[in-house]
């Protein structure tokens, strides 16, 4: 079965599957930290003109989809070789309003691109997609109260250690296990990102809580208005550090964790 | 991976997609490979070796000159300027060329590349001015976002700096380096620092601050404390149940639990000191364990007292022990015992078969609780409770008579108020009519349907009833008593005489005898062994306790007998007593013994006498068949089959006599014997 196929169609999906029952019947925490879009600098000139993330066709589940991801800037990106590293324009991350996440229309534990490219064959061939659907209409800190003790260990990817699940719960256990590295193979952070989908564009206005860029990006004066519109803080970072390859993986989550002790959210 | 030593520079990758800013010099190897290099660097101005790349789709630009890099050797470094070639240079010449250019035009109006570009080359004559046009750039907008900008931008590095000249190898402490600032105090967090790197840090915030005045708060002060250590600002709302695991059951399968429709924290006793630590309690905490490792139960209810534990220790004995009276002397909290039976494993059962009727007692489908009531609200102090199933052909005074049975079994004296729970079933008797089942033994109350989670699978009457310490002095009255108020239960009427009771129902009337054990048995009529009497029996024994063996060798006599686990059977107006013997004998695991042999030769003579037979082939001589099936030792003509005794009927084979007398002989058979409701059938094959 391809992933096509095994992609089931908005309205479908309730998030009443085990995995989605665990969850909403499950433990909650207090407080939010907010949504994120990565995308390059060289895509931030149609946002800035558009004043939207768009939706754009998703050639996974064949619709509009427009992706963001809970607390950490994990990027969307096609799974390429691993022999080399991808040289990527600098990038962008758009720190959204936690109030966002209720306006979802589909909301999973995973980035459900490496779902489909990469560790679809970490679970049983006869699990779809789908059978980890959460309930967009409950908060996204529902899944992380669930697997870790904070949002700052679900930030670090540090779950719960020990924590067991019955033999009727192979779901919830297989992705824990795929959050704990208790799988075959070790997989990177995006599988232990939750990832919400919008079949609209999001406008930006009001939205936005921060946006971090390389430092020249903010000498725009029409990308700086746009963010001082919207009451949102500009974060530039420096683009030479990114010339060391050692630097590039971890500058983006320094930064958006920086953002998210400064603004209290986590220490 | 290793890389080649040395490669050539080829073209600069734009990364941030600017006319004007850094490019990222790409190498290709020097060895005329096909492969795309970029070069670490070390401390930004040395090549530390070559790592291997795809070539960018997009924004790559061409070097007019390329150059050559090895490692150890400088790092090149390559700016575009706009209408002009890429500027591609070793370290040193290129900060000597990009000082000269800072007053061009092209960065004239560009503060914040100008800052990348004297921070990142250490141009330090031109920081002052530099740092000052950045964050005047940021502070045009937001001076929240120039602040922290600056912070991060600027005085987080230098005091690495500061820190990592002082001491180089404290570069995993100066990773957790973060800066607070409040006003014109800031906080410098980082974790270990010792008292000497506070002192260097303290020193070279101060020359930070004199150094850059015009973009710091005056009388700006510093001071420097360790990172807290991750406190969480959110608690995890708690679960409404907590279940603590304590001894053998923890290391035995912790694969629990319930389903999670219900919201249940399950945990080890070991974890649960981390587990409280970022959790609240629940407004129900379970501590969990086998009853014989009580101690280690009221430890852990010691060590969580403000949770107001509520213990639940598994008991695999069904009556109740001395070692209940010990525990319940010597514990504080509540609890509520569990029946496990005797064949329960504590490192390889399941607990949640044990703790489902629990946790469904407690809790309420779906969301979070309250639950359905707190641990102040149990019949009493020390509590067990009965789970009976509720299978369809059962009527309900059968399964509340069951109940009735094991609970006075596990030491719930007759009188005791109790909750009964009921999963729901509209169709099923009112309130009242439940409570009036259980009056003659218990005041029961029945918590209403719909307090019952729905659940899938069968479904339970379950009572929770207080389990009080008995002497055994007073266990044999208690049973008595109890085994008079069960018959009244199951529907019989009672009249006490001295020695003996008195059942009656409509159509029947019989003296019964209430026995603890073998001697008080009223001996039957010496002489020769005559016919079983089975219905016609003039005498009810009722065993408070007795092997199967005595029950079986007894019912092939002149009375009845049977156990309190049978009153629930015998119900008035019918047949009841086929029933009983069919329990008594016929089950898979009931074992083929010489005692049930006998027995069940008398059940299949009483089947022929009744004409309940069915013969298939070679009817043997029914008066030698009935003869030898009768005889005290009818073992010498009877066996059973290889299958013995299994869930529906009595395998038995009848060997070929002959009969001395006619010379008749008979064929071997076998005789397949079952127990119906109303009577015994045979089947001679």
């Amino acid at each position: 079965m391809n992933a096509q196929t095994k992609a089931v169609g908005y309205g479908t999906m309730m998030g009443d599957g085990q995995f989605g029952t665990y969850i909403k019947a499950g433990a909650d925490m207090e407080g939010g930290i907010g949504l994120t879009h990565v995308t390059d600098c060289a895509n931030l000139e149609g946002i800035v003109e558009s004043q939207k993330l768009e939706a754009r066709h998703c050639s996974v589940f064949d619709k509009n989809i427009l992706y963001l991801f809970y607390g950490k800037p994990a990027y969307r990106r096609k799974w390429d070789g691993e022999s080399t590293s991808n040289l990527g324009f600098a990038r962008v991350c758009f720190i959204l309003k936690d109030e966002v996440s209720a306006q979802a229309d589909r909301m999973l534990p995973f980035d459900s691109g490496a779902f489909f490219g990469r560790y679809r064959h970490a679970f049983h061939d006869m699990i779809g997609v789908e059978a980890f659907d959460v309930d967009p209409a409950i908060h996204p800190r529902k899944i992380i109260a669930a697997f870790y003790h904070s949002f700052s260990d679900y930030f670090w990817m540090q779950p719960i250690a020990g924590l067991k699940f019955p033999l009727t719960k192979t779901i919830v256990d297989s992705y824990y296990k795929l959050i704990t590295g208790g799988l075959k193979e070790a997989f990177d952070d995006r599988c232990a990102t939750i990832e919400l989908q919008y079949r609209e564009s999001l406008p930006l206005a009001g939205h936005v809580a921060a946006v971090i860029a390389p430092n020249q990006m903010f000498e725009d004066p029409e990308l700086l208005a746009l963010i001082h519109s919207w009451g949102a803080e500009p974060r530039g970072y420096m683009v030479p550090h990114m010339f060391n390859p050692s630097e590039i993986g971890g500058r983006l989550y320094d930064e958006v964790n920086r953002y998210l002790i400064d603004a209290g959210l986590i220490t | 991976m290793s890389g080649p030593q040395s490669a050539k520079a080829i073209s600069g990758f734009n990364l941030a997609a600017q006319p004007v800013g850094f490019l990222q010099p790409l190498f290709a190897g020097a060895a005329g490979d096909n492969q795309t290099y970029v070069q670490r660097l070390e401390h930004f101005d040395r090549v530390k070796g070559f790592e291997p790349v795809a070539w960018p789709e997009h924004g790559t630009i061409r070097f007019p000159d390329p150059i050559d890099a090895i490692v150890g050797g400088e790092a090149l470094w390559a700016f575009q300027f706009p209408d002009a070639p890429p500027l591609l240079l070793p370290w040193g010449r290129f900060r000597d060329a990009m000082k000269d250019r800072l007053d061009s035009p092209a960065l004239a109006a560009r503060p914040l590349l100008c800052f990348d570009i004297v921070q990142t080359l250490g141009l330090e004559q031109s920081k002052p001015a530099a740092f000052l046009r950045a964050y005047n750039a940021y502070a045009k907008m937001d001076r929240i976002a120039a602040e922290r900008w600056r912070n991060r931008s600027i005085l987080e590095p230098a005091l690495k700096e500061a820190a990592h000249r002082f001491s180089p190898d404290a570069d995993d402490h100066l990773s957790t380096l973060r800066i607070r600032q409040s006003g014109s105090s800031f906080l410098v967090q980082i974790n270990d620092g010792g008292a000497v790197m506070t002192r260097e840090l303290q020193a070279a915030f101060r020359e930070i601050i004199d150094l850059y005045t015009a973009i710091f708060p005056s009388g700006s002060t510093v001071d420097i404390a360790p990172t807290r250590q991750q406190q969480n600002p959110v608690r995890r709302k708690a679960a409404g149940v907590t279940v603590i695991l304590v001894g053998k059951l923890s290391e035995g399968q912790l694969q629990l639990p319930f389903d999670h429709e219900q919201s249940i924290d399950i945990i080890g006793a070991d974890q649960a000191d981390r587990h409280f630590h970022n959790v609240d309690f629940s407004p129900v905490t379970l501590i969990v364990g086998m009853q014989k490792e009580w101690r280690h139960l009221v430890a852990v209810a010691d060590q969580f007292e403000s949770a107001n534990p509520l213990l639940v220790p598994i008991t695999s004995s069904t009556a109740a022990l001395m070692r209940d009276m010990e525990f319940q002397a010597r514990s504080r909290y509540p609890s509520i015992s569990i029946l496990a039976g005797m064949s329960f494993n504590s490192q390889k059962a399941d607990p949640s078969t044990f703790l489902r009727p629990v946790v469904d007692m407690l809790t309420v489908e779906g969301e979070r609780l309250p639950p359905v009531f707190d641990p102040h609200r149990l019949p009493a102090r020390h509590n067990v409770l009965l789970r009976e199933r509720i299978a369809k052909r059962v009527d309900e005074r059968e399964i509340a008579c069951r109940l009735g049975t094991r609970a006075l079994r596990a030491g719930v004296l007759p009188g005791t108020r109790a909750d009964l729970f009921i999963d729901p079933d509209l169709s099923w008797p009112t309130h009242e009519d439940w409570e009036r089942l259980f009056e003659p033994l218990y005041a029961v109350a029945l918590r209403g349907p719909g307090e019952m989670p729905q659940r899938y699978g069968p479904r339970h009457a379950m009572l929770l009833a207080e389990r009080r310490e008995q002497h055994p002095s007073e266990w044999r009255h208690f049973m008595y008593e109890g085994a008079q108020r069960l018959l009244e239960m199951r529907g019989w009427h009672i009249k006490s005489h001295d020695s003996y009771l008195e059942l009656s129902e409509e159509n029947r009337r019989f003296s019964a005898v209430i026995v603890s054990t073998g001697d008080e048995v009223p001996a039957e009529e010496e002489g020769e062994l005559r016919r079983p009497a089975f219905g016609r029996a003039a005498l009810l024994v009722i065993h408070i306790e007795a092997r199967r063996e005595t029950l079986l060798i007894g019912n092939r006599g002149q009375y009845c007998h049977v156990t309190l686990s049978d009153i629930a059977s015998m119900r008035p107006g019918t047949s009841w007593l086929w029933p009983v013997i069919r329990r008594q004998l016929i089950a898979p695991s009931r074992h083929p013994t010489l005692a049930a042999l006998r027995l069940a030769a008398s059940v299949a003579a009483e089947a022929i006498r009744l004409e309940r037979v069915e013969i298939i082939s070679s009817p043997p001589s029914m008066e030698t068949l009935i003869r030898s099936l009768e005889s005290p030792d009818c073992e010498r003509f009877l066996d059973f089959l290889p299958d013995g005794i299994t869930r529906r009927e009595v395998l038995m084979k009848f060997r070929v006599r002959v009969d001395e007398e006619t010379m008749d002989t008979t064929a071997d058979a076998i005789l397949r014997l079952a127990i119906e409701n109303d009577g015994p059938t045979l089947v001679i094959d």
